[in-house]
Formats: structure tokens, C-alpha cells, sequence
């Protein structure tokens, strides 16, 4: 069956694939459909995530057989050259992309049988683009800062963060704490430009204004502290470095609240 | 009056011994078994290892805090288990040989109610011809695993910097030094340390650096991969270290069996099943880990060592080890309370038990060798195993023995790991590696086993920051400093 391939903004692309762990019927089918795919786009290489099958198979067209590559991973390579690619995923993009012109691939056949293969120049290339897709990448995420930078520019919807394309935020609750405080931190600095204007009862009560807000920041503060721990125990996962990271950001927060401090006592104080 | 032995003082063995005495109150005794003098957080050693740091800051005096405990201390190892007792007496108990404490060789039986075993690994340098004898290191390498460890290493990496000055090229290798090596995380942290000091000094252009694994893709780690979260972008950790060994110019090698070690050179063989050889100056591969070698015995004195442990020597607890091929890994095979099938009042916390199977995907050479790394039980595991089984000991000692025992299944844990690169206090990596759970759960994530929505907040701080906090953290818990017990595993 000929499947649709996926395409920017597609998140799926983002989906890291599962290993093959059963040579059966269902896997057959994945590389027919994979290979009815390849003919009908006149592709010479897919992986299966490209059409929304999240396994690491990749098949690839050698002279006039489609050769499926299962659980495939590099495990030599050498000598390095940069090659324009493009990509299924992002039509009408092409990209300077380093890759490795040497390589030693290990992979099971679509009978489960492990194998090994030694691949060079453009053969190689072609391998390591379309692993990497198996590994939720695309060559984004091989080329510098400033590069990927550029592309996310280019691209109408920006890049793809997350296999969820960052609709559902990845970012805890306790975030909006921190940013609340920051938030009324930077009022309280903004109001410092008051004293330049004017002096008398409007100074006074911005005085008055960011005693309050200072508060506000404190209890904030306080509320990040104690929601963040609770909210880092609801996942039995690494606490700890949650907690380091609640304690130095605090910390960070407090430095940032005794500098406003200063500006509101010694400077806003009429 | 009950007592509960903990064999170890590693994080699994002290996070159990410290709750459990803490839970039980002086009613009931809490005797710990370690041979060495001082607790090791044992992440630091990597800043040990290239003089970041010194041995004193990384340990502590184990002494005083087990007396504040009220915890019996005997400086010793253990030897032996009679989980039946013996001839003339049903009471289990325990051999041990003391290390320390002026009795140093006296032996000693120590009767128990409760046995946690908590030893760790033995550091198995023996498994790889010339990386070392038993679990000695050899001459040829150095090892961060224990302090003093770290503290060598750290003294010869000096030696190679010095001829890099005088102009000499070094070749430096680290990573792991058999096939069926875990702690990758370790060797991981460590060469981007080094290369980092290396880098300050300004001899970059003067040493050639490069990775060791027998991980069949990089970043691995021994669980099949991670999700990193990297300025805002997940990926996966493969890609991720691929990209940061490229701009360090680290070059790697991966699925590698290192199968002997000489002066200046390690043999190895690849998941392809081809040989290679890799010339080094400086050198720091990982062991791969056994059983202590504890043995056991019956009431008639009959070794019934292979009943209580697995062959690889971690101590059978209430996993299934029956044979299974890849397809047909379960999360449920493996353990939930930790308890020896056998002798119910045994239980084995931390790297001490024995795991069902790997986490990662068997991989083996064509020659029929084994390359593939074994699961890792970093700390965080390993103090909420502890803390479990204690838990679970302290119920049994209190409401009964159908007290209902805790539970702490790997397959219900998720992992993360801070990366420090070394990289400098201000500009360090915000980088947070997650996954859950850490043992794949195929029948609740179809798949990958995983839960892909899954990804840690982003870590607002650089890596480094991170890490410095959790060292002062966790030494100032194990210290057992007020308040100790509201720091998490």
C-alpha cells in the first residue's frame, strides 16, 4: 500500500523509533508498504518513520532490489566530507551537511539475521541521513548554531522541538512562578524611570506601588520554592537534579530580588 | 528486639541503613558491614580524577555519623551468608573479615534477622587480560571508580599534560574496557572533563582523544538511549553526543569488546566481528562489575551459593530469571521488592541484585562474543531501592511478617542525567538527558517500550551548576546534617 510521507510541520518526524523486536507478517507488511511507497515517489531510500511507522527500518534501493535494513546502527566510520542534502521532510530546502564517507553498518534482515555491511561515498551519506531519521533527527540538527538558526528563520513555522511540535508545553507549572517573578521584578525596575519625570505624590505612591510588589516577588518566590518541590515528587524521576535546579534557581531569583531591592529602597525612596 | 545487617555503605546501603535506623528507633539494631573507613559520593570522583578536586572533598569519615545513627559500625567485609544458621543454631548470620577498626583479619559471625545486601560491584578489572587481576587495577590504566582510583588518575593524567607541554602528541583513550561494561554516563563525563583541562591548559592541539565503547550506538548508555532536551529541542542522545564529540574533535569507536590490554595498547573486537587496535598514552576504561563473591551455605555447611546468587554473583531477589528471548522482555520480569525468594528475610538493594536481563538491545559479534552494555543502577535508583527495602524491612519488623512489602520497580522510574561537558562555570550546557521508564514497559508504550511524551522540564541552570549542587547535596544528606532525610534519592 502506497502511505503518505510525512512532511513539515508534521511532529511525528521528532518521534525517535523503536527497535524491531518481531520478524513477523506485520513487519513484511511495513516494508511492502515502505517499497510500494519508494516506487510510486521514485525515492531511493526511506525510513519507515518517514510514513509514520515508528520502527528503525530503513529500506534502500540498491540497483533494482529494495533492501530492508533493520535495527541498523554505525559502528565504524571515518573520513568526513560535506555534501548538499535535501530532505523528504522539508521540500525545497537543501542544506551543507558534514557526514562521514566511510562506514561500517550492523543490521538484522527482514529475517531477523544479523549483518554487517562496509558502505563509502554517497552510499555512506545516504545511510547516515536516513538512520538519523530513525533516530527522530533530521539535518537540522547536524549543522552549527547559526546554520539551524537560519533554517528555523526560513521555515514558516519555525523548527519542530518536539514530537508533539511543542503545542503541549514540555515545561513544568513552576515556571510560571519563576516567570511571574520576573515578571514583577521587571515592573518594579521599569518604574524606576519615575523619579526622572516627576517627584512629589506620584514618586510616593510608586514608592508605595513597588513596597507591595516586592512582596508580590517574595511570596512568589516562596510559592515557587514549595510548588516546584512538590511538583518535581509527583514524577519518580531524578528529583534530585530537580531539587538542585529549584535551589539554584531560587538562589538566582533572590540574587536578582535583593539588586531590585536596592533600586526600590535607595533610589525609588522618596 | 530485632536486627537488620546492611552489607555496603554505598548509596543503596547507607540511604537503607540510615532510614531503618531512623524508622526503628533504638528498639531494634541497626549493624552495617562495609570494609572501608569513609562514604564516597561516588559522581565526584570524575572531578577527582582530573584534580578538580581532591579525595577529601569526594569522602567522608563513615564512623562518626553511624554513632550519631545509632547505627553498629563494623569496618569489615562480609564473606559468607548461613541464611539457615548452623548446626547448632537456626539464627542466620553472616562471616565477616574485618578491614579496619584495629581487628584487621579477625573473623567474626554476625547473627541477623534481616539481611540487606547492598555490597555493590566487584570492580572485575580481572575480566579483561592486562586490564587489571581480580579486582585490582593494572599497571597499564587508570580507573575513576573508587577515590584513590581517581586520585591516580588524576596524578598521571598530570604526567601526560607535562610531556604534552614539552611537545610531545598524547594519545588519550577512555571509555569502557570489556563488552559487557555499564556506567558509560561515568567514562561519558569523564573525557569531556579531560578534554575540557586539557583544553584550559591550552595543549588541545597536542592530544588526540578518543572514545572506547561497547555501546552499539553512541549514547546508549546502557539503556537503549535517552531523549535530550538541548536549548529548547528534544533529541535523541545519539545524535546529541555524535554532535558534541564532533565539536570537541573526539573521534569514537562503538560496540567494542576490549579483550586485552598492554603497555600503551588495547586489542579490541567490534560488533562486526573484526580486530582492531588502538594506541593510547593515558588511558581510563571502566571494569565491568560482578558480585562481590559472597558465598552461602546451608544448615548442614553445603555451599548453596548458586541458589541465593545468580552466576554472575549479584544476589537472586524476586525477578524472573527465566532465559528470554528479546522479543519476549517484560517490564513485570523484573524485580518490585527486592526480597531473596528463598530466605525471606533477605532482601538486595542497589547493583547488588541481579537483573532479569540488559535494557539495551542484545548485540553479539559474528565471532559469537557478547558486546553490549549490562544495565546501569546509577545512585538515584539505588538510594530509592534502598530506602524501599528498608521500609519494607522496618514494616515486617513492626506489623508482622504479612506486613505488605514497598515497592520500587525499575520499570516505574524514570532516569535523568545532567550533563556536565566541562565547560566552564557561566557558559556550562544546559543539558538534561531524560527517559522513562528506565526499563522499557512494551505492554504499556507499544514500541519503543517508552513513555515519548515524557521529557524533564528544561534545566534552567548550566550543567555544572547542577552538579556542584547535588555533590554538596547529597554529602550533606549522607552526613545525615538536620533535615537530611527531606533531600530526595
Amino acid at each position: 500500500m502506497i502511505r503518505n510521507l510525512i512532511r513539515y510541520p508534521d511532529p511525528t518526524i521528532r518521534l525517535i523509533s523503536a527497535n524491531v523486536r518481531f520478524f513477523n507478517d506485520e513487519l513484511t507488511g511495513w516494508i511492502t508498504d515502505m517499497v510500494d511507497t519508494m516506487k510510486a515517489n521514485d525515492l531511493d531510500a526511506l525510513s519507515a518513520i518517514l510514513i509514520g511507522i515508528q520502527y528503525n527500518v530503513i529500506v534502500i534501493k540498491e540497483g533494482e532490489q529494495y533492501v530492508p535494513y533493520i535495527n541498523a546502527r554505525l559502528i565504524k566510520q571515518s573520513d568526513k566530507a560535506t555534501f548538499t542534502e535535501r530532505s523528504l521532510y522539508y521540500p525545497g530546502i537543501s542544506v551543507e551537511v558534514e557526514r562521514f564517507t566511510k562506514v561500517t553498518l550492523i543490521y538484522e534482515d527482514e529475517n531477523g539475521t544479523p549483518r554487517h555491511r562496509d558502505l563509502e561515498g554517497e552510499e555512506a551519506r545516504r545511510f547516515q541521513q536516513y538512520l538519523d531519521y530513525s533516530f527522530g533527527s533530521t539535518f537540522v540538527d547536524r549543522v552549527d548554531r547559526e546554520m539551524k538558526k537560519r533554517i528555523g528563520d526560513h521555515l514558516e513555522f519555525g523548527l519542530i522541538t518536539d514530537a508533539r511540535g511543542g503545542s503541549c508545553p514540555t515545561v513544568f507549572y513552576r515556571d510560571y512562578f519563576r516567570r511571574g517573578a520576573k515578571g514583577v521584578m521587571a515592573l518594579i525596575v521599569a518604574s524606576f524611570a519615575v523619579p526622572f519625570f516627576t517627584s512629589g505624590p506620584v514618586r510616593e505612591w510608586g514608592y508605595a506601588i513597588d513596597k507591595c510588589l516586592l512582596i508580590a516577588v517574595v511570596a512568589l518566590m516562596i510559592g515557587y520554592f514549595f510548588y516546584a518541590q512538590f511538583e518535581a515528587r509527583q514524577y519518580k524521576q531524578c528529583t534530585s537534579c530537580q531539587t538542585g535546579n529549584i535551589i539554584g534557581t531560587t538562589a538566582l531569583l533572590a540574587v536578582q530580588l535583593v539588586i531590585v531591592s536596592l533600586g526600590v529602597f535607595f533610589w525609588m525612596a522618596p | 528486639m530485632a536486627r537488620l545487617v546492611v552489607l555496603g555503605g554505598g548509596v543503596a546501603g547507607h540511604t537503607a541503613a540510615t532510614f531503618a535506623a531512623d524508622w526503628l528507633g533504638k528498639e531494634h539494631e541497626v549493624v552495617v558491614v562495609t570494609p572501608n573507613a569513609k562514604w564516597n559520593w561516588i559522581p565526584s570522583n570524575i572531578w577527582v580524577g582530573v584534580g578538580e578536586m581532591t579525595k577529601e572533598d569526594v569522602t567522608f569519615d563513615l564512623a562518626p555519623v553511624y554513632e550519631k545513627a545509632g547505627i553498629t559500625y563494623k569496618q569489615a567485609k562480609a564473606v559468607s551468608i548461613n541464611p539457615e544458621g548452623s548446626a547448632g543454631s537456626d539464627k542466620p548470620f553472616v562471616t565477616i573479615e574485618y578491614t579496619g577498626q584495629g581487628k584487621t583479619g579477625q573473623s567474626e559471625e554476625v547473627s541477623y534477622d534481616y539481611l540487606i545486601n547492598a555490597t555493590g560491584p566487584k570492580l572485575n578489572f580481572g575480566a579483561t587480560p592486562g586490564l587489571g587481576e581480580g579486582s585490582q587495577l593494572g599497571e597499564h590504566t587508570v580507573s575513576v571508580c573508587t577515590a584513590d582510583h581517581a586520585e591516580h588518575a588524576a596524578h598521571e593524567l598530570e604526567k601526560v599534560m607535562e610531556k604534552m607541554r614539552k611537545g610531545q602528541r598524547q594519545k588519550i583513550l577512555i571509555g569502557t574496557g570489556h563488552g559487557m561494561c555499564t556506567c558509560q554516563g561515568a567514562a561519558f563525563e569523564y573525557i569531556f572533563n579531560v578534554e575540557h583541562e586539557i583544553r584550559k591548559a591550552g595543549l588541545r592541539d597536542m592530544a588526540d582523544i578518543k572514545w572506547i565503547a561497547n555501546e552499539a550506538f553512541m549514547g546508549d548508555f546502557g539503556m537503549g538511549g535517552l531523549h535530550m532536551k538541548v536549548g529548547g529541542y528534544v533529541v535523541s542522545s545519539r545524535i546529541f553526543t555524535e554532535s558534541l564529540f564532533a565539536e570537541r574533535g573526539v573521534d569514537y569507536i562503538v560496540g567494542a569488546h576490549v579483550n586485552k590490554v598492554e603497555k600503551g595498547k588495547v586489542s579490541y573486537e567490534l560488533l562486526d566481528g573484526s580486530f582492531g587496535e588502538e594506541e593510547f598514552d593515558f588511558s581510563m576504561l571502566i571494569p565491568p562489575f560482578a558480585g562481590v563473591g559472597l558465598k552461602a551455605y546451608n544448615k548442614a555447611g553445603e555451599d548453596i551459593t548458586d541458589t541465593v546468587f545468580a552466576p554472575n554473583g549479584f544476589m537472586k531477589v524476586d525477578a524472573d530469571y527465566t532465559p528470554k528471548p528479546y522479543e519476549e522482555w517484560k517490564a513485570s520480569d523484573w524485580p518490585r521488592t527486592y526480597q531473596n525468594p528463598t530466605y525471606k528475610n533477605m532482601f538486595a538493594a542497589g547493583i547488588a541484585f541481579a537483573p532479569p536481563h540488559i535494557i539495551s538491545k542484545p548485540a553479539k559479534s559474528p565471532n559469537g562474543t557478547v558486546i553490549n552494555p549490562t544495565p546501569p543502577r546509577t545512585g538515584m535508583p539505588s538510594g530509592i531501592i534502598g530506602k524501599a527495602v528498608a521500609a519494607s524491612i522496618c514494616d515486617l519488623i513492626k506489623k508482622g511478617s504479612d506486613a505488605h512489602l514497598h515497592e520500587a520497580s525499575m520499570a516505574e522510574m524514570g532516569a535523568a542525567c545532567v550533563a556536565s561537558a566541562g565547560k566552564g562555570w557561566l557558559d556550562g550546557q544546559a543539558a538534561a538527558m531524560t527517559v522513562y521508564p528506565v526499563v522499557p514497559d512494551y505492554e504499556k508504550y507499544p514500541g519503543t517500550g517508552r513513555d515519548t511524551d515524557y521529557t524533564f522540564g528544561e534545566i534552567g541552570l548550566a550543567g555544572h551548576w547542577i552538579k556542584h549542587i547535588l555533590h554538596y547535596l547529597f554529602i550533606y544528606k549522607a552526613k545525615l546534617k538536620p533535615f537530611w532525610k527531606v533531600i530526595p534519592e
